[in-house]
Parts: structure tokens; sequence; C-alpha cells
């Protein structure tokens, strides 16, 4: 059991060593001059000198030859080989934030610091829309089987996993933002201007959350211990509440956190759509500036976060249930 | 209605718009006249104009065309390169399938969409094509990992044992006496991988970044009626419906199927 938590946590380190080598192999992949790509062809020389010298693109990608056959002692050729080389550079570049966006000139690492919060803000509160939407309807849904309660909550489940957030966003825009002017239309500093954003996020997660309430509830319903709890003469509602309930929620938890990194990657586009100042809408303005050190950024955080998430529940979920298996799923 | 049932006849009708768009969409989608510009409904455009005056009625037909056409190739592709890893992968284990499961945990290290949104912008060029290997990219590792965990149980059933007791290759084992048990959950997986494929072309496409500009992509319409949001609504409400209708479709068929061949995960009626 701990060698297998142990496990999964060491796998960390090769995960994030590829998934960074990735990121710094993007540049490379694009076809013609990366120098081009990021300031266009028409740039003038010394803006691309420049640039050739900051990424120190006229360096060896992997491995500098030419330093191996110097004299000298094989160790110290050897050591020189690897760090004069754009790998190296990268990583140099990513430890002491000397990874500087394009036009900002400004370190990556702060501007992300600025807006990594923002997006972890917003995470959190589609998060709590969606747990107070779910929790409720899938109960209700589950206590009530088979009444319109049930299956309209059941289909409306559907149609929100089915609800692409780039079109739930404008729609709410234009219904509460524009003809009732009750909210604001974009931004995060104006009070409420969470609420659209969130409600967008958080709509298709709770969709999901609702049919797993309501099939966890189900099943606690009709649980022994629910039915020994009713022949004692607790009170319907009694046993749905104290008994019931609180088995049938630790499912859910788990789909909580397996779901959190669909939020961050759906906070891309919602972002995107309000003008909400987070990693999201910040990749995509980076992707389309071509600001490049700026990509590696977001890519590197979003990637890294998910992994993180993504391992904490797995970690969580074996510490709850010892019948999961990590390695064999 | 089932849901089953619900999810077939929304299916049925993607398909048959797909099939019969020159005959139903009564307007060439590329023949815009500016004169419609920003139209609402009328006789001669059902569902109003877009911007560049073209009919969104037939943009939204021929659209279906699009997606199918991303939706069909995503999903077969990824399900032919996560089969034809997965398999053998199970059935051998060792140190291939801990290297294969290692690199399945670098792919889903970058979140799906992600993965897409990084090589269709790199790409100096915007073609659907573009879009299907995107999402290929990243969709197959589902399927290598479905195809896995079945064959790995499956190894130890009963009826392997036997076929391998009379002498059957592993390699006619894997086709003939594991492959079939697995096809009903690829089925099932590659219709909710329709929806998926689907929603994200639209997504990428929403973004600027999948259908180049002209081609009747319904995110791309979606997009395109972001801008005249307050003027013409209508812009972006027809092309919306049209992704949702689809994406349920698929995914109610989806539900079905999976309530039909495993009662074990049925969720609408216990």
């Amino acid at each position: 059991m701990r060698e297998v938590l142990l496990r999964r946590i060491l796998l960390l380190v090769p995960l994030l060593w590829v998934v960074s080598t990735a990121v710094f192999a993007l540049l490379h992949l694009i076809p013609g001059d990366p120098v081009d790509f990021m300031v266009g062809e028409n740039a003038t020389l010394d803006r691309k000198a420049e640039l050739t010298a900051a990424y120190g693109l006229d360096r060896p990608l992997f491995l500098d030859v030419e330093a191996l056959g110097e004299p000298g002692p094989i160790g110290g050729r050897f050591a020189r080989a690897v760090t004069d080389t754009q790998y190296a550079g990268f990583y140099r570049a990513l430890f002491t934030g000397e990874l500087r966006s394009l036009h900002t000139r400004r370190s990556v690492w702060d501007t992300l610091g600025d807006r990594f919060p923002e997006t972890l803000r917003l995470a959190g509160c589609a998060l709590l829309v969606s747990i107070l939407l779910a929790v409720p309807l899938g109960t209700l849904a589950a206590w009530r089987r088979g009444s319109w309660v049930d299956q309209a909550s059941m289909a409306g489940a559907l149609v929100g996993v089915s609800m692409p957030n780039f079109w739930l966003g404008p729609l709410l825009i234009l219904v509460f933002a524009v003809e009732l002017g009750w909210l604001p239309v974009s931004g995060s500093t104006a009070p409420g201007a969470i609420v659209l954003p969130a409600v967008t996020l958080g709509l298709g997660m709770s969709a999901i959350l609702t049919r797993i309430t309501r099939a966890s509830v189900l099943e606690t319903l009709h649980a022994d211990y629910v039915r020994t709890a009713r022949a004692k003469g607790v009170s319907e509602v009694g046993a749905l509440f104290r008994h019931a309930l609180r088995a049938a929620l630790l499912p859910v938890i788990t789909i909580v956190g397996l779901q959190f990194g669909a939020l961050l990657t759906g906070s891309i586009i919602t972002e995107e759509i309000f003008g909400w100042p987070g990693i999201g809408r910040e990749v995509i303005q980076a992707i389309r500036s071509r600001d490049f050190p700026m990509v590696q950024g977001c890519v590197l955080l979003i990637a890294t976060t998910y992994v993180a998430v993504n391992t904490v529940t797995d970690v969580a979920y074996t510490l709850a249930d010892p019948r999961v298996r990590l390695d064999d799923r | 209605m089932s849901a089953i049932r619900i999810g077939a006849m929304l299916v049925v009708a993607l398909v048959l718009c797909a099939a019969l768009a020159p005959w139903i969409g009564r307007l060439d989608p590329e023949d815009c006249r500016l004169a419609a510009e920003l139209a609402g409904p009328s006789r001669l455009h059902w569902l109003g104009a877009d911007a560049d005056g073209c009919d969104i009625y037939s943009r939204i037909i021929h659209g279906s065309r699009i997606s199918l056409w991303v939706g069909v190739t995503v999903v077969s592709v990824s399900a032919l390169i996560g089969t034809a890893v997965g398999l053998p992968s199970g059935w051998y284990g060792g140190r291939p399938d801990r290297a294969l499961m290692f690199v399945l945990e670098c792919f889903q290290a970058f979140p799906g969409i992600l993965l897409a949104i990084a090589i269709t912008a790199l790409s100096p060029t915007r073609s659907v094509g573009l879009v299907i290997v995107a999402l290929c990219v990243s969709g197959w590792v589902s399927y290598a990992r479905l195809v896995r965990a079945k064959t790995l149980e499956l190894r130890e059933a009963e009826f392997v044992t036997a076929a391998r007791a009379i002498g059957m290759g592993p390699v006619r084992i894997m086709l003939r006496q594991i492959l079939p048990n697995v096809v009903p959950l690829l089925v099932i997986q590659a219709t909710f991988g329709m929806a998926g494929a689907i929603l994200a072309e639209a997504g990428l496409s929403f973004l600027g970044l999948g259908a180049p500009p002209g081609v009747p992509s319904w995110g791309s319409m979606l997009n395109d009626g972001r801008e005249y949001m307050l003027v013409a609504p209508h812009l972006s409400v027809w092309p919306g419906v049209a992704i949702m209708l689809t994406v349920l479709g698929f995914n109610f068929l989806g539900d079905g199927l999976r309530d039909r061949m495993d009662p074990r995960t049925r969720t609408s009626r216990r």
C-alpha cells in the first residue's frame, strides 16, 4: 500500500521531466525558423539577432559535439557539452525566472503569479455552483425516484453535459448582462462579475455530479443499515439525511476531485469569453500574439497543475478505498 | 421515450442532414450576398443571414458534414490506434506494458483540449485535417487504456485458457477471442467520443484555430456571431442549437447503449 503510493508520487518526477521536455520541443516542432515564427519574417535583422542570442537559438539543441572534441579532462568536456545547449538553457531560464514574455519583457512566472489565483478563484466558485446545484437535485431525484422531478433532473443533466460552454457563456451574457442588465458583461473586478463565468463553467460539471449523487444515494437508500434505521422508527427524512446521504457523498467527493482537472481545462474557453484575467485567457492571447515563452510557461503550469490534481485524487482515492489498485488501471 | 431512441433519432437526423446537404441546404453556403447582411428570418433566409450575407440555414445544414467528418475520422483513427496498442500491451504485459502505461500518463498530463490548441495554433495554416490530427493525438489514449484494461481482465478468463489449451496462437486469441469481447465497450466509448470530438472541433473553430475562414463550421459560425451578439443574436443561437442537439444525440445514444450492454452501471432505473 505504502509502496504503491510512493511509486505514484515518484512517478511525478519522470512525468514532469517529459512534460517540460515536450514544452521545450514545441518551439522546434514548428515548421520553419522559430525566430520568424515569433516576430515575423519582416522584423529587423537586429531584432532577430537579439532574439537568437536571448534564446541561445544559435546553440546546439541537446549536445555540443564541438565541446566534446576540445582538449581537457573528459568529465569537464562532457559537462560543457551538455550545459551549453538550448535544452539546458531552457531549464536555467525556468528555474531562475529568466523566462520572459516577448512583448512585455516581464518574467513569465510573475505574470502567471498574477493570473493563476484568478483561475483558481473561478474554478473554485464554479465548483461551489455545481455542488450546490447537484447535491440537492441528485438527492431529490433519488428520493423521489421515477417522479417528474427525477426525470426532469436526469434529462436536464444530459442537456447540461451537452451544452458547450462557448455557447452557454454568450447566451448568459445576452440574457443577464445585456437584456436584464443584472450582471457585468465581462471583467473580474465589478461586483458579481464572477457569477456568469462561474455558472458557465460549473453547469457542465453539475450535470455530471447530479447523476453521480442520484446513483449513489439510490444505492445507500437500499442498504441494510438504512433499512435498519427505518425499522427502528427513524423518519423517512431522518433516514435520508442522517444515514443515506452521509454515506452517499463519498463517491461524489471523489468525482469532484477527478473533475477538477476538467474544470481547469474548461476555464480556457470560459475565461476567453468573459475576459477573465486568468491563465486560460493568457495562454490564448500568448498563442495569438506568438509570445512563445509565455505559451511555454502557461502550458507547463497547466500541465503541472493537472498532473498534481490527478495524483492527489489518485492517492486520496487509494487511502479512502484500499480495494482500488493504482497500478492496474 | 427511452434515451436510446431519442439519441438514435438525433444521430440519424444529423446523418441525413450531412448526406442530403446539397438538396435540403436550399442555398449555396458559399454564395453570399452582402445585401442580405445580418438579415432576420425571411422566406429566402429561413434562419436569417450572417454578417457576410450568407444564409445561416444552409450553412448549418452543410456544417453537419464537417462535424460528422471530424467525429467519424477522429473516433475511428483513435479507436484503431488504441486497440492496436492496448491489445498486445494487455496480453503480453511486462516491461513493454509498463512503458506504454508511462507513455499514456505523459499524454494525459496535458489536458486534451490544451494539446489540440497548441498543435493547431503552431501551424501556419488552418485546416480541418489539422484539427483531426490534433484531436487524434490526445484521443487514442482513452481507447488504449480501455482495451488494455479489458484485455488484462480477459487474459485470465476460462474461455481464453481453453483456446490456449487447444493450441491457438496468441495473435488469433487476441483477435478472435478477446477483441469481440472488447468491441461492445469500444462502441460505447466511441459514441461518447463522437460527442467529444464534435464538441472539441467546434471549440477549436470558436477560438479561430479550427476550420479556415469561409468553411461552414458550427464553431466558426459561433465565433463570427460573437461580434454581433447585440444587434443580431440569431447568428449565435442557431449554430449553438445545432451543436447541442448533435452532442445531446450522441450522449443519449451512448448512455442508452451503456445501460443496455452493461446493466450494472445503469443509471436510469435501478
